[in-house]
Formats: structure tokens, C-alpha cells, sequence
């Protein structure tokens, strides 16, 4: 059990629950997300990690269970309450709006004003081209999104979370669909979060795509979690699929 | 390089203001076959000055259309805010300072809470809108007859509420401002953009903090307002508020809108395109008339143009995605 006291411990969740109707999504649910560490939440269709990641973004909430952040226990009820902590969430296919260009997408909702109610363009532009240079996404800030590939979309999405200086990013499927290209993409900007102290929960069900990149691999199988286990005791990727095999048939 | 860059922002400028482009070939082809009539300065003006109450509606059906709803009642607000501030306005001293500031104030007033309701059932109910602005639309017609069942003329009524739209110069003018202000409060403005994002995609923007319902509700609003100015400029063409007052204007104002431009998903388009369509549907309608095409041919040659503009705009949107395509 880890110190909910602990400075390195960014958040905390204990004994979550959720059930829609009769099935029950989260089991006890519990973990720990230190600063700037990755998280792999690994798990098959349905295993619950959505749930999990919709609770801390405040789109549904638990049954019973509580949520801790920098030590301190919060309520998470809405988007927004999540925002103010500092979480963000990038939903699959979800979260851009595909006719608007990139800086308006970086920054809707929170735009630099002059004369508060106009919106600063100029500086939006200039903000988002060096986000983007810094991300080493290689797109224009008048881009509409919706010619942007599907790793540069994940890309706009991260750089959000990074200009608004999230401390926590959740990633739900986001190489799911992707090219091997994308996929690539995906991990470099991930491992920049990683440089900016930022945590991040990387959902997949594909241990190849998260093992590079993560610090600590959970598996959740039918709402309850089955492993939790840190990068270095495992030595592959394979190791860690026999592992979650062997675990499974238990 | 340089040239390839030059072509593709030439080609974009083109196919962006493409609706301008056909209105001038369509004038320059109604020019050439009567130069006398087309040639002369003052009908290009008339044109303008008839299409403005047109046009406003077309303005208030694209700002509906922006946010992926749209509004089928705004001929009948018109006739209500026609008939209920005339029915006010006729029992006001005519000489009065304050009764001419409320002629024109009036009118905006009830059309904000006309388009209000609308905006409180589609914005803040999340109703169909096509079920919603159909019963507004006969709602509003209904009441309209329901406060007088007859017409209201320019001597029953306080001067500025028909000075405002009766003058060709003044009307272009004040509705010259009115696009140059709203040009600027769509493309500059925090609420401008959320309107255009709302119609883009509700759902993110309900999950960036922008209220698909607030933001759809304020732009029903909006489309209010402009039913109220476009009553204004009915009433001075019209030198009254004729009982049948904008009777069939809905639909001329959705392709008003889609020869402009505006996409019916939601999300895009602008208003000054949108008033191009207006233009067009005007130029159209003031050439076959000089050329004595009868009302029905015109109505057929005007079905085919709405037609002709949601083909064009399909393969336009196709150019505009290949030249926005990054290489």
C-alpha cells in the first residue's frame, strides 16, 4: 500500500466500484500514479479500463471508492472539475473538432482574448507553431485537423494537454487504427510528456505498443485488476503476455 | 515554388468566393442581352437595396445553419414582430423622439424573444429543431393574425419604423455595417467561433467547456435579431406591414445560404457569401422579370438554381479539400 502522503504520488485511487445495472464494471479498484511515470492499463474489450478512465475524467461517477490527488481527496463530477486538477483526457476519435484548424482546436474553450471577448489569433498561432515545433509535429497551425493523420491528430491532442500544463494525460486506445507510422508517432509524443514530468495512463489492449514507452503495466480482466507489475521485473513484451496469460487462467 | 503556392491561393480565393463569381456572370449575361437596362447604375443598386430584406433572413437562416440546426419560423417572426410592434407603435405619438428610438428598438426586442423561445426548445430542451421552428412557424404566422387580421400602412405608424428600411442609400448602408460587424463578430470573437464549433462537433465541445446548449441557445437569438432588422427593412420596402408580410421567405432564405455557401451539416460557411446567394436569388428574380418570364417559369428556373448550387458546392467543397490538402 502506497503513502497517500507521499510527494511522488500524483494521484491515488482506493476501493473504486462501479456497476451499471447488474454488471459490474470495477471491482475494488485500486492505484497509484506517481509523477511523471506512464502507466500501461492493459485489458481485453470490456475488462473496464474505459470505466476507469471516464471516472477520473469525470464523465460518469463511481459507486463507492474515493479518489485522492497530490494527497488530497477530491471529488471529480464533471470535465471540468477534472480539468482544474489537471487531467486530461484524450477520448478515442474523439475530442477535435475536423473543419476547424489546429490552434482553434489547441485552445477551444480556453482562448487568449484582447478586449476579452476577441480572440488573440496571432498569438494562438504563434503559441501552437512552437507546441507543435517542440512536439516535432510537423503541421501548420491553420491546418484543418481533418487532413491531419491519425497519429498528428493524437499529436494536437497532446500538445492541448501539454500547453495547458495537465499533470496527468489519459490515453484511451490512442494507437488503436493507427499505422505502424502512427503508432511510432504516438510513442514519441507520449515519451515527451514523459519529459515534462507530466504522468500519463496509456489504455490499450496491445502490450507491443505500450511496453516501449511504460514504466508500470496494470491488467484488468472483468472489472477487476489481476496484475500490476513494474517494467523491470519484466525483461520483454512476450514475458509480459505469458505473464497475463498465466495470470488469466488462474 | 512561389508560383505553385500563388496558383493554389488564387485557386482557393476563387472557389471560396465562387457565388460572387456567378452573380457577376449572371449580371454580365442579363447586360449583354438588354445593355440599356443593365447598364444603367441605378438598377445594380435596386437590386442590392430589394435583396437586403432577403438577404437578412438569409443571414439569420446561416447563423442557425452554423450551429447545425436551422430555423423554419423565420418568415412567421417576422410577420409577428411586424404585426405586434406595428399594432404598439401605431398608439404612439408619431413626433415623439422616444416613439421613433422605440420604432426601431421594438421590432429587435421581440424578435430577441421570439428567437429566444426557439433557442430555449431546440438550445436548452434539446428538441428536434425541424419539429420545433415548424411549430413556431405556424405559431408565430397564427398570432401574427391573431393581434390584427389586417394590414398596418406607413401613416398609422411612427416614421422611423419604415425610414429605416424605405430609403435604397440609407438601407445599404446601415446593412453594409451590419455584414462588415457581423464579419467580425464570427471570425474574431470567442462566441462567433463556438457558434461555428457547436454546428463542427457538439460533443467536443462539450467536453472543452463549451455549452452546446448556451451556445445554441444564444444563437437563436441572434437569428432573432435579425428577423427583427430584416422586419425593419420589410416594412420600409413595403411601406407598411402587409398582412402577408414575408409569406414564403423561408425557403428563398435556405437557398440563399446554400448558394453562399453554407454548409447545411453545420459548422462552416460565411455570411457574406450568404448574402452573395441573396444577390443571386434577387439578380435572378430582377432579370427574368425584365425579360417578362412568368412567375412560374421563374419559380422553376429557381429550383434549378438551388439545385445547380448544391451540385456545385459538392464538387467545390471536393476542390477546396484537394487545395487545402497539405503535400
Amino acid at each position: 500500500m502506497v503513502n497517500l502522503v507521499n510527494n511522488d504520488v500524483l494521484m491515488s485511487v482506493r476501493n473504486i466500484n462501479k456497476w451499471f445495472g447488474k454488471v459490474h464494471a470495477l471491482k475494488n479498484f485500486n492505484l497509484d500514479v506517481r509523477k511523471g511515470e506512464i502507466i500501461g492499463l492493459l485489458g481485453d474489450n470490456g475488462a473496464g479500463k474505459s470505466t476507469f478512465i471516464k471516472i477520473i475524467s469525470g464523465l460518469i461517477r463511481p459507486n463507492t471508492g474515493e479518489i485522492y490527488w497530490e494527497g488530497r481527496r477530491v471529488n471529480i463530477r464533471s470535465i471540468q472539475d477534472a480539468r482544474r486538477l489537471g487531467i486530461e483526457t484524450v477520448f478515442q476519435e474523439k475530442g477535435l473538432i475536423e473543419c476547424f484548424p489546429v490552434s482553434k482546436n489547441i485552445f477551444l474553450g480556453r482562448e487568449p482574448t484582447k478586449f476579452r471577448f476577441f480572440m488573440n489569433l496571432k498569438e494562438m498561432n504563434a503559441k501552437c507553431e512552437k507546441l507543435l515545433k517542440q512536439l516535432g509535429l510537423n503541421v501548420s497551425p491553420e491546418q484543418e485537423v481533418r487532413f491531419c493523420s491519425g497519429g498528428e491528430k493524437q499529436g494536437v491532442v497532446i500538445a492541448r494537454a501539454m500547453y495547458f500544463r495537465a499533470k496527468l494525460v489519459n490515453l484511451d486506445e490512442p494507437t488503436r487504427a493507427l499505422s505502424i507510422k502512427g503508432v511510432k508517432e504516438v510513442l514519441e509524443f507520449v515519451k515527451e510528456l514523459k519529459k515534462s514530468n507530466i504522468s500519463c495512463i496509456f489504455v490499450t489492449h496491445n502490450v507491443y505498443h505500450v511496453y516501449p514507452i511504460a514504466d508500470r503495466f496494470v491488467f484488468l480482466h472483468r472489472g477487476e485488476k489481476i496484475l500490476e507489475i513494474e517494467k523491470d521485473k519484466v525483461s520483454s513484451p512476450e514475458e509480459l503476455n505469458d505473464i497475463i496469460i498465466s495470470r488469466i487462467a488462474v | 515554388m512561389e508560383m505553385k503556392v500563388l496558383k493554389r491561393r488564387f485557386g482557393l480565393f476563387f472557389v471560396n468566393q465562387l457565388a460572387w463569381f456567378v452573380l457577376i456572370m449572371f449580371y454580365a449575361g442579363f447586360a449583354t442581352i438588354k445593355p440599356h437596362a443593365f447598364l444603367n447604375f441605378e438598377i445594380p443598386v435596386f437590386l442590392v437595396y430589394s435583396s437586403v430584406h432577403l438577404g437578412l433572413l438569409v443571414l439569420a437562416e446561416s447563423v442557425a445553419l452554423f450551429t447545425g440546426n436551422f430555423d423554419l419560423s423565420i418568415e412567421s417572426q417576422v410577420a409577428l414582430i411586424g404585426m405586434a410592434s406595428g399594432v404598439i407603435l401605431m398608439h404612439l405619438p408619431k413626433e415623439s423622439i422616444l416613439s421613433n428610438v422605440l420604432g426601431i428598438i421594438l421590432p429587435i426586442l421581440i424578435g430577441l424573444a421570439l428567437g429566444l423561445i426557439n433557442g430555449t426548445f431546440v438550445g436548452l430542451c434539446e428538441l428536434n429543431p425541424f419539429l420545433v421552428t415548424l411549430g413556431t412557424f405556424m405559431a408565430y404566422r397564427g398570432a401574427s393574425l391573431l393581434i390584427r387580421p389586417q394590414s398596418i400602412w406607413a401613416r398609422e405608424l411612427v416614421p422611423s419604423f419604415i425610414a429605416a428600411g424605405a430609403d435604397p442609400t440609407i438601407t445599404v448602408a446601415w446593412f453594409a455595417v451590419l455584414l462588415i460587424v457581423l464579419g467580425i463578430f464570427f471570425k474574431y470573437t470567442k462566441l462567433g467561433n463556438y457558434i461555428y464549433a457547436v454546428g463542427g462537433d457538439p460533443e467536443t465541445c462539450k467536453m472543452m467547456g463549451v455549452s452546446p446548449r448556451k451556445i445554441t441557445f444564444i444563437a437563436y437569438g441572434i437569428v432573432g435579431i435579425l428577423c427583427g432588422l430584416a422586419t425593419l427593412a420589410y416594412a420600409g420596402f413595403n411601406k407598411g406591414v402587409p398582412i402577408n408580410v414575408a409569406l414564403g421567405a423561408t425557403f428563398p432564405a435556405f437557398a440563399g445560404a446554400v448558394i453562399g455557401g453554407v454548409s447545411l451539416s453545420g459548422g462552416r460557411g460565411s455570411l457574406i457569401n450568404a448574402f452573395a446567394g441573396a444577390l443571386l436569388v434577387g439578380t435572378l428574380e430582377g432579370g427574368l422579370t425584365m425579360f417578362n418570364v412568368s412567375p412560374d417559369a421563374r419559380k422553376v428556373a429557381f429550383g434549378m438554381l438551388v439545385i445547380a448550387a448544391i451540385v456545385i458546392d459538392r464538387f467545390r467543397e471536393r476542390i477546396r479539400d484537394a487545395m487545402l490538402r497539405p503535400v
